[in-house]
């Protein structure tokens, strides 16, 4: 049974989160408002009838409240307290829910982590605060001595790429890396509102959780990625909500963290030798063709792409604008040259790996049920149940199905 | 685990699942006279089975509640007051949808039909009293009372396998005999 100070917090934490005043929740529960304050002072343990009114009035999971092991994983205070207005198209409301839809991830990693008795790995990325800002976080205004927030970015990117090791070629395949070394849980979010294109969070216990919604076609994806490690490289107690569109307006954190992201994900150096190789195989030309077909290269967007070309100043500078104006459309171009978009993800890479891959070994340890595992991997059960056993066999020529323990601990074979 | 005796069953989300996905849910519940129990979470969870398209491409399918419930061999009860020990106790281990099936076989004496191998183990915890049952073990008893053919009961089998991905406990003790049907029919 839990201890009732440690109820008593969480059900004034759970109150908090909620909203609502201890006047408010008494009402709901049916208390007086000082017993409401004598049970979240943990001086007196509500009944077992009055933990299902409190789940009820919370509107939380009564597990949540009464389970002994849980992880202290929380999202910092601060951002907890989202900005009132809209981003872009999307509410305040749907913004909270989204939040608290990646919270959730986020503290469950932190439980099957708890569960396993892992902690997660802190490399060196971690360890990078050469670009932390403090204080105001250049949010609305430049700090005293700033370097230029657009230099800064290019820098950051060059040295990640350096810890990486990824010299200039581009960043494919990099979020197991950005999960061991920087301790960046990326989660795909299905069902985040159009008008957001990532969130980052941070806390002490949470870590860095990105949401990027799943909808959006890969090279949006990636951008989102990369603009979320930038804010977690400079500024991630603030977290971030980024839009799905332009902003109303960039303070030096976001020119930072876009600066980030296109020198992280096209890096100059190899972006000039690229661009070089392919005029060079034109015959002195570079076609629009070959524009749609390096973005390719680099996995982003199309504009993406033709910015960095513009900003490196390789391509004339409205180059974007008059494509823009001839109703050039990069996705039937993507189509027409055979070009994969890369827009549906798999269901499991919605996942940071190592988060499916505790999910199971919990299932398989009956640590967890079948609902938690559904839960845990956003699905329902028999589609959680497809995906536990297909990960556990494979089938061999004959069509034979051979069962795996993929979890199986290859250190501890016997 | 044995079959258990006519009257209610509290069944949770897996098994609602499993019976439903063997394409006779009526008939088993009906040669055993069962009333399956549960509550309306347990139901909603219990809501897809898979199917594959005529491309081969697999897709949801809706469970149709409705037949068993006109039928009245599914219950759909809300939890009291008086359940309130027994839900506490079982949330303090199960997600809330599970820990609400839990309290009907702790609190109110019903034997508990589930194949979750970490639900068997904490209810067992919780009160080792509880009788419970598995998918296998029913199949088996109705297809016993029914006496269907080897080829019939492997049929069920099998879509309890490609509608459900049904994953049998480790220690079912009627795995050996599903396993033999299966490959005997083949």
């Amino acid at each position: 049974m839990l201890p009732t100070k440690q109820l008593a917090e969480r059900l004034a934490d759970a109150r908090r989160r909620a909203g609502l005043t201890q006047a408010q929740l008494a009402e709901r529960v049916g208390f007086g408002r000082t017993t409401l304050v004598a049970v979240e002072k943990g001086e007196r343990r509500p009944s077992d009838q009055e933990l299902v009114r409190f789940a009820a009035a919370l509107e939380v999971e009564l597990h949540d409240l009464v389970r002994e092991h849980a992880s202290k994983a929380s999202a910092s205070p601060r951002f907890r307290m989202a900005p009132a207005s809209r981003v872009g198209r999307v509410a305040a409301a749907e913004q909270a829910r989204t939040v608290q839809r990646l919270e959730d991830f986020g503290r469950w990693y932190r439980d099957l982590e708890a569960g396993a008795e892992v902690g997660r790995p802190r490399g060196s990325l971690a360890q990078l605060d050469t670009y932390r800002v403090v204080g105001d976080g250049g949010r609305g205004s430049e700090g005293e001595g700033s370097l230029d927030p657009a230099s800064e970015g290019e820098d950051a990117a060059d040295a990640v790429r350096r810890i990486l090791g990824l010299g200039d070629r581009p960043a494919l395949h990099v979020r197991e890396q950005l999960e061991r070394e920087a301790g960046l849980a990326v989660f795909y979010l299905d069902d985040m509102p159009s008008g957001i294109a990532g969130i980052l969070l941070w806390g002490e216990e949470l870590g860095a959780c990105v949401g990027i919604n799943a909808r959006m076609p890969r090279g949006r994806r990636r951008w989102s990625v990369a603009h979320e490690l930038g804010h977690f490289l400079r500024d991630p107690e603030r977290g971030d909500v980024l839009p799905d569109g332009p902003m109303a307006r960039r303070d030096a954190s976001e020119v930072f963290c876009d600066a980030f992201a296109a020198a992280f994900l096209m890096p100059a150096s190899g972006v000039r030798r690229e661009f070089k190789q392919r005029v060079r195989a034109g015959g002195g030309t570079f076609p629009v063709a070959e524009l749609v077909r390096v973005a390719d290269h680099y996995q982003v967007s199309f504009e993406a792409m033709t910015r960095r070309l513009q900003d490196l100043a390789l391509i004339p500078g409205g180059t974007l604008r008059t494509l823009r104006r001839r109703s050039f459309q990069p996705d039937r171009a993507r189509d027409a040259l055979r070009l994969d978009g890369g827009r549906e993800m798999p269901h499991l890479e919605r996942f940071p790996r190592r988060y499916v891959t505790l999910a199971f070994r919990a299932f398989e340890e009956e640590r967890i049920g079948e609902g938690d595992l559904a839960r845990l991997l956003a699905c329902d059960r028999v589609t959680a149940r497809r995906i536990y056993l297909d990960a556990r066999s494979t089938t061999l020529d004959d069509d034979e199905r051979l069962d795996l323990d993929v979890s199986e601990d290859v250190l501890e074979a016997k | 685990m044995r079959v258990v005796d006519a009257g209610s069953l509290a069944a949770d989300a897996c098994l609602l699942i499993n019976l439903f996905a063997t394409g006779r849910v009526i008939e088993v519940v009906e040669a055993l006279d069962l009333r399956l129990v549960t509550t309306e979470r347990a139901r909603r969870e219990a809501g897809f089975l898979q199917d594959r398209d005529d491309d081969g491409e697999i897709v949801k399918v809706p469970i149709d509640h409705g037949l068993l419930e006109a039928s009245r061999r599914l219950q759909v009860v809300e939890l009291h007051e008086a359940d309130a020990p027994a839900l506490v106790r079982a949330a303090e281990h199960l997600s809330d949808v599970d820990a609400h099936v839990a309290a009907l076989a702790i609190g109110r004496g019903l034997p508990l039909g589930t194949d979750d191998r970490y639900m068997r183990r904490v209810v067992s915890m919780l009160d080792d009293g509880v009788e419970m049952v598995g998918t296998f073990a029913l199949v088996r008893a109705a297809a016993d009372v029914l006496s269907w053919s080897r080829g019939e009961i492997a049929a069920v089998l099998h879509s309890l396998r490609e509608r459900a991905c049904f994953i049998p406990p480790r220690d079912d003790p009627d795995a050996a005999w599903a396993k033999a049907v299966i490959e005997g029919a083949d």
